[in-house]
């Protein structure tokens, strides 16, 4: 697929186009951080936070979405689609991530229209991380800061200029009149990728763990693990392939609809029957599910892992539970197993 | 010996010789980030235990998780001391079932600075314990930019409190770690979750985020020690704090009390005095 | 638009009948607004469907009724609000219906064996699916003997008692009714808990799948029972419930370990939940 050399100007000159025509949205300054917001001009992009407050998820799966309106008679209305949206300079953990929540949402035979027709309606231009956070871990995971799954182009900052790598074919549209990316920009950009990944020192091994989690559904590992979680839902709403939710109905003067809304497994009432039992009553069982979720149950249902690496979880959590130190406690007692 | 060093040695003791079953405190967070609370049931893992800029979330909270193991020591810091006792006037902790291991606190840190909440404080020591680890701490003045914030909105129209109340709440997600870090919410079905009947709706609707967040405040009148924990557990940078220091101001004002301050005094929206306001009847 | 597994179909409450003193268990009998809908819904005993009250919500119900019964029967028991609104809707109300979902008993496993169907409570509805089926001629004789105990804490509040009445007669198939506390009834005729009916009724093993339905206590004794009667773990199938929201294996809320029960569910063999946590 086609590369190319794109400079500061061309750049601008490439999002003002864009912007005059579809919906771009990107990180602008947000209390000391970056957040995704639509943009109306280049000014507003802000890319000196290493990554965006909130993971890029809401775009095709929205915290709250509306499913349909009822008529008088209690037919169902769906609503219109959206329009057509860019993400511009959404990292490559977050971009994995809508992937993975791509595969969930839309597979064979009950795929998911809602996520569907928005993911048809996005198109991700991606940057790559030239610098971490103390809480990023992809590279632990195997993932890169300059992994293109996902997006459907890369740019990656080398010296003031961008490099720019198509994707897909929609990446490689936005590449028209570019001059071609020459050996010295690819070289310069892999001493740099090679550098940003050194920056994070973990590895894990996440097929050992996917094989063996199963086996430590009993292990009194969760009770100690779980007793500083105060089972909010900060680390699911800010994680980029959290997708559990919460369908409500609601009416106001006489009109009804049904709207879905983030839910949590974190939250008690997550899993409560309407008959009062609560398979996931006690802390640990939750705090365990999600650990699951994310290392084992998502590789049975759609192939692949659905932590990403992106850290949010770490910084989001009012109890300071690192999800690191969770895994290399449960590698460590998986190790011991095997003895 | 250093605060650290003093604290881990008590609470050593205090195990080995079956004081208590556990002892509740902190250990380190990783790299920097919050610290993260620490349930030492044993003596050597006492050596875990630190106590500094670190340790903001409030330990009292997981005082409920614990209340049926037995006797039980915590660190408490001034504003976790307070939540203690009101925990303890709710009835929903045992005094006997506590050892309460003081420590004077200089502020914890959040987002890489003092929190704000900490810049005002009043209570920097614990109103209740059965041993000060360590000598008490100095008082500091708030600096004027603290107070100067508080004071500025309070000369807003109600109008105007309003616009602001609006933006911030606008930008709640209801993930609900704010309820979640504080340890005077502990009810098992918060009013959120009440489906019958559903008192606000689930969406992010800017009504039913409003509803929550006042509801919340309000259940918070009386009760709010102002540790901050729920300013600092919000993920969407939300300053909750502002609205729970001026409703605990109020409060001060109207009924000449702070919660969880003194044990004997009972909460204030918890009885009616022929002397208390009576203005909002008209 | 693609197909939307969200989007309710329209359904006429045909019927509403009381099945309990309590009166907090009503079968509606639903016909399908549209044609075109009946023709596509094609369904097998064990799966289940929402049903939908728009401005209220959804819940998900076992489906009651065999496939070539021309209503779709659902028995509810009121329980919170959807139910609560549901049970005052009346004959000739629309409600809204998403289904079928989930796997279905084994038939294909049962055929040419005998069939053991244990069930208690307001848990019957899809085993009263599963009976109905099996009893046409053209279906009955592709199974062997169907042995089926069914109990409830008290006469009133088994399901279906007319129905139950007339299957009593039906040499095709043994039916076993039984109650906690009979308290001076007349019918049914047995007196005692549905494992301890299992163990005297002591049903053949070999050649037979057993099918169980109940309250987790209920399922809990009668594993030991059927363990010892000689069934094999990948012979007895639960259907299972949990909270539920989609129905379609996207909103997280129905896992069991790596599985849904609305999608991999909510039939799981016993050997199969022996793989997964007890989460249930």
């Amino acid at each position: 697929m086609k590369a190319c050399i794109v400079t500061r100007n061309e750049l601008t000159q490439l999002l003002d186009r864009l912007i005059s025509h579809v919906d771009v949205y990107a990180p602008v300054r947000e209390k000391g951080t970056a957040n995704w917001a639509k943009i109306s001009s280049v000014d507003e992009v802000y890319l000196e936070a290493v990554n965006s407050r909130e993971p890029a998820k809401g775009f095709i799966f929205p915290r709250c979405e509306l499913l349909m309106r009822f008529d008088k008679n209690g037919n169902p209305i769906v609503p219109a689609p959206i329009q057509e949206q860019i993400l511009f300079g959404i990292r490559p953990c977050d971009a994995r991530a809508l992937k993975v929540l791509e595969r969930f949402f839309v597979q064979d035979g009950k795929s998911d229209p809602y996520v569907q027709r928005r993911v048809e309606k996005t198109t991700l231009i991606g940057m790559a991380c030239n610098r971490t956070a103390p809480t990023c871990f992809c590279f632990a995971l195997g993932n890169s800061p300059h992994d293109t799954e996902g997006l459907d182009l890369l740019l990656t900052e080398v010296e003031g200029v961008f490099l720019a790598e198509a994707v897909t074919e929609k990446g490689e549209k936005l590449l028209a009149d570019l001059s071609p990316a020459d050996e010295t920009v690819l070289r310069k950009r892999a001493a740099l990728k090679s550098k940003v990944e050194s920056e994070i020192n973990e590895r894990f091994d996440v097929k050992k763990l996917q094989g063996k989690l199963p086996q430590l559904f009993k292990h009194e590992v969760w009770e100690v693990l779980s007793l500083s979680c105060v089972n909010c839902g900060a680390c699911t709403f800010l994680c980029p392939t959290c997708h559990c939710f919460d369908v409500t109905d609601e009416t106001m003067r006489g009109k009804s609809a049904r709207y879905r809304v983030w839910d949590s497994c974190q939250f008690t009432l997550y899993s409560r029957h309407a008959s009062g039992h609560n398979p996931r009553f006690d802390s640990s069982s939750r705090y365990r599910n999600r650990m699951m979720d994310k290392f084992y149950y998502t590789t049975e249902q759609v192939g692949l892992i659905s932590c990403v690496g992106c850290g949010r979880c770490i910084s989001a959590c009012p109890a300071g539970i690192d999800i690191r130190q969770t895994v290399a406690k449960l590698l460590r007692i998986i190790d011991g197993m095997g003895k | 010996m250093s605060r650290t060093e003093l604290l881990r040695k008590r609470a050593n003791e205090l195990l080995s010789q079956g004081v208590v079953k556990l002892v509740l405190g902190y250990r380190a967070g990783a790299q920097d980030n919050v610290a993260q609370p620490f349930f030492a049931t044993t003596p050597d893992q006492t050596a875990e235990l630190i106590f500094d800029s670190t340790c903001s979330p409030n330990i009292a909270n997981y005082l409920l998780k614990v209340k049926n193991i037995g006797r039980v020591a915590v660190i408490a810091k001034g504003c976790d001391s307070r939540s203690i006792v009101v925990l303890l006037q709710e009835k929903q902790i045992v005094r006997e079932n506590l050892y309460i291991l003081g420590v004077g606190c200089e502020g914890v840190v959040h987002n890489g600075e003092k929190s704000v909440t900490c810049k005002a404080c009043q209570y920097p020591n614990p109103v209740i314990y059965d041993e000060m680890v360590d000598a008490p701490v100095e008082k500091t003045t708030p600096g004027p930019q603290v107070l100067k914030a508080d004071d500025d909105f309070d000369r807003l129209t109600p109008d105007q409190r309003w616009q602001v109340l609006s933006a911030d709440v606008a930008r709640c997600i209801r993930c609900y770690a704010c309820r979640q870090a504080c340890p005077n919410c502990y009810c098992p079905v918060c009013f959120v979750d009440a489906s019958t009947p559903q008192l606000l709706g689930k969406t992010h609707n800017i009504s039913d985020n409003m509803v929550f967040h006042i509801i919340r405040l309000l259940h918070m009148a009386g009760r709010c020690v102002e540790c901050g924990a729920c300013h600092r557990a919000c993920p969407m940078g939300i300053d909750l704090m502002r609205f729970n220091r001026r409703i605990t101001k109020i409060v001060r004002e109207r009924f000449d009390t702070s919660p969880g301050v003194d044990i004997n005094s009972p909460p204030a929206l918890t009885r009616f005095l022929p002397e208390d306001s009576q203005e909002f009847i008209k | 638009m693609m197909s939307n597994p969200y989007l309710p179909l329209s359904m006429r409450i045909e019927k509403v009948t009381i099945e309990n003193d309590a009166r907090d268990l009503k079968t509606f009998d639903l016909a399908f607004v549209n044609e075109s809908d009946r023709q596509q819904f094609q369904f097998i005993p064990g799966q289940f469907a929402f049903l939908s009250i728009a401005g209220t919500g959804e819940a998900p119900f076992g489906i009651a009724s065999a496939p070539h019964e021309p209503l779709v029967k659902f028995t509810v028991k009121r329980v919170g609000v959807f139910t609560t609104a549901l049970h005052e809707m009346t004959e000739g109300k629309i409600i809204g219906m998403r289904g079928p979902w989930g796997n279905s008993y084994p038939f294909e496993l049962m055929i040419g064996k005998d069939v053991v169907i244990v069930s208690g409570g307001f848990s019957f509805t899809t085993l009263r699916a599963t009976i109905a089926h099996l009893l046409p001629p053209k279906n009955r004789l592709n199974f062997g003997k169907i042995t089926a105990i069914y109990g409830a804490r008290s006469p009133g509040e088994l399901l279906y008692k007319e129905e139950l009445r007339a299957w009593e007669q039906n040499p095709d198939l043994d039916l076993i009714l039984c109650v906690d506390r009979l308290n001076g009834a007349d019918w049914p005729k047995r007196e005692g808990l549905v494992p301890n009916v299992l163990k005297s009724v002591a049903p053949k093993a070999e050649n037979a799948v057993a099918l169980v339905c109940g309250p987790p206590i209920m399922i809990k004794y009668t594993h030991p029972v059927l363990a010892e009667l000689g069934f094999s773990p990948d012979r007895v199938f639960l259907s299972l419930e949990n909270r539920m929201k989609c129905g379609i294996g996207k909103c997280g809320h129905c896992n069991i370990g790596p599985k849904y029960v609305c999608k991999d569910g909510p039939v799981f063999s016993y050997d199969q939940l022996l793989n997964l946590p007890p989460e249930y």
